[in-house]
């Protein structure tokens, strides 16, 4: 199925969204070894080893910290995309077993920021990804596969926030065909601390009446394997060469009570809010169905 | 005999005489139109099929269709048993709407009147989720509701509405549709105002 404007939308809202959180809000950790480990995993492609970090989101794009794009393998260094994949969104690398073999034992270590705030694009409802998830926190002395010993698809390491776009209409805005495409973008943010919660929302909630850009399907910086297509990758670079920018009309942050969290009592250690936004768009949506 | 008139004197005779009584009566029009629509606003708030549901309380059933006929807004959004969630807005909405004219201009007939009309931001101020105190019921039925509430309001919670869903792990989706709701009738509102002054 071809690009339509909502994966557009979500995936330019989920970089900029990225972006804020790492510039402004300075949500990573400064670059540190990785110790590469192989994990089999249910999501890794076919003729592929799959070998993680202990940490789950590495930083992809910074203005600050250097994001390097290669890893050492037994002592060699090896450039994303010759061989491996950098996996940034989850903290791995993919090795070829045509190149290295089907080998489990490879030495791989590389130098990366890591997030303390991830940031997962979701189709669940906000019911089920807080009643039906199972939340890793992550530590600070202990690193994730240490604690998980494993993983799984429903597993997610917290912090974390979780975009999806709820609801969306046009509504007519100027003779000529012009709309303006109202979308609603829900999050729940999760996190370990009232600290990091309160940090999210206020970062969010101070977003109103700004605009992000919109980065065309083809523009975006990643591949099919959560790997940099282009690197360095740039978010400021990115969003500066595109002319079609997005208006957040509406940002508002709210916390589940304190009441409600103890109910949920598998995620009673969690602190959770809501940020809740609404996009402006102006644009002929008619136009390109034209024959 | 030429007969020269200064026309900026007349004027200003005409707007002194003519503005007081033109306004009076204008003002007593828009005063009775504010007054017959705001009557008809509070009837359509009333009837709307959200507010019955939600004023029927746990035992009502989904006259809305937000929820596919399963359940009831009610228990849906969570509130605790014995609640009133609609006296709030109803209070907001029967408050006497404020007319405002506008300085007027000796040198002009006209004078501008303002009605102030409830906001959507003032109502969705006024309507908390039960359980997030920053969002509202009332904008979520027109932008869609997250079916937390019923999950957090099950009966091995001590059932706060006393009508929840037993829910165990894992849950089904939450399955609400949006309905035009309080931004419509405020819609109308602003329409049957101009039209019921004429």
């Amino acid at each position: 199925m071809n690009v339509g404007f909502d994966h557009e939308l979500l995936s330019s809202f989920y970089l900029w969204f990225d972006d804020r959180l790492n510039y402004f809000g300075g949500a990573y950790k400064s670059p540190v070894e990785h110790v590469f480990q192989h994990v089999d995993s249910v999501d890794v492609p076919a003729n592929y080893l799959a070998y993680y970090s202990p940490y789950r989101q590495l930083v992809w794009a910074s203005d600050k910290i250097a994001v390097p794009s290669h890893v050492t393998i037994d002592g060699v260094t090896v450039q994303d995309r010759s061989g491996i994949y950098i996996d940034y969104n989850q903290g791995r690398v993919l090795v070829d077993t045509a190149i290295f073999g089907n080998n489990e034992n490879l030495d791989i270590r590389g130098t990366f920021a890591y997030k303390t705030v991830n940031t997962y694009i979701t189709d669940e409802t906000e019911e089920s990804v807080i009643l039906n998830s199972d939340f890793t926190i992550s530590p600070i002395n202990q690193t994730f596969l240490q604690q998980n010993g494993g993983f799984s698809d429903k597993v997610y390491t917290v912090p974390a926030v979780f975009l999806t776009l709820s609801s969306s209409n046009n509504e007519p805005f100027a003779f000529s065909g012009l709309d303006n495409t109202v979308s609603n973008i829900r999050s729940v943010v999760v996190a370990d601390s009232n600290y990091t919660l309160d940090g999210v929302l206020s970062l969010f909630r101070d977003s109103v009446r700004s605009c992000f850009s919109m980065i065309d399907f083809e523009n975006f910086p990643f591949g099919e394997f959560s790997h940099i297509k282009n690197p360095p990758y740039k978010y400021s670079d990115l969003s500066s060469a595109s002319q079609s920018k997005v208006f957040i009309e509406e940002a508002r942050a709210s916390k589940l009570t304190d009441r409600s969290r103890e109910k949920i009592t598998s995620s009673k250690d969690y602190k959770i809010g809501f940020l809740d936004f609404e996009l402006s768009k102006l644009r002929y949506p008619r136009e390109s169905f034209s024959r | 005999m030429k007969v020269r008139i200064n026309r900026n004197a007349l004027r200003k005779i005409e707007s002194s005489q003519v503005g007081p009584i033109v306004g009076a009566e204008a003002l007593r029009r828009i005063k009775r139109s504010v007054q017959e629509s705001q009557r008809e606003m509070l009837s359509q708030f009333e009837s709307h099929p959200v507010t019955e549901e939600i004023n029927s309380g746990p035992d009502g059933y989904n006259e809305s269709g937000t929820l596919g006929g399963y359940g009831n807004l009610y228990s849906f959004i969570g509130f605790e048993e014995g609640m009133d969630p609609i006296a709030p807005i109803r209070n907001l909405l029967k408050k006497a709407l404020k007319i405002k004219s506008s300085p007027r201009n000796h040198k002009s007939m006209i004078t501008n009147f303002i009605v102030e009309l409830p906001s959507k931001e003032e109502i969705f101020n006024m309507s908390p989720m039960p359980w997030a105190s920053g969002r509202s019921w009332a904008e979520g039925i027109e932008k869609g509701i997250s079916g937390l509430g019923r999950y957090l309001n099950t009966q091995s919670f001590s059932s706060r509405s006393g009508e929840g869903i037993q829910t165990q792990k894992p849950i089904r989706g939450g399955g609400f549709s949006n309905t035009k709701y309080l931004s419509s009738i405020l819609n109308d509102l602003r329409t049957n105002i101009i039209s019921n002054i004429k």
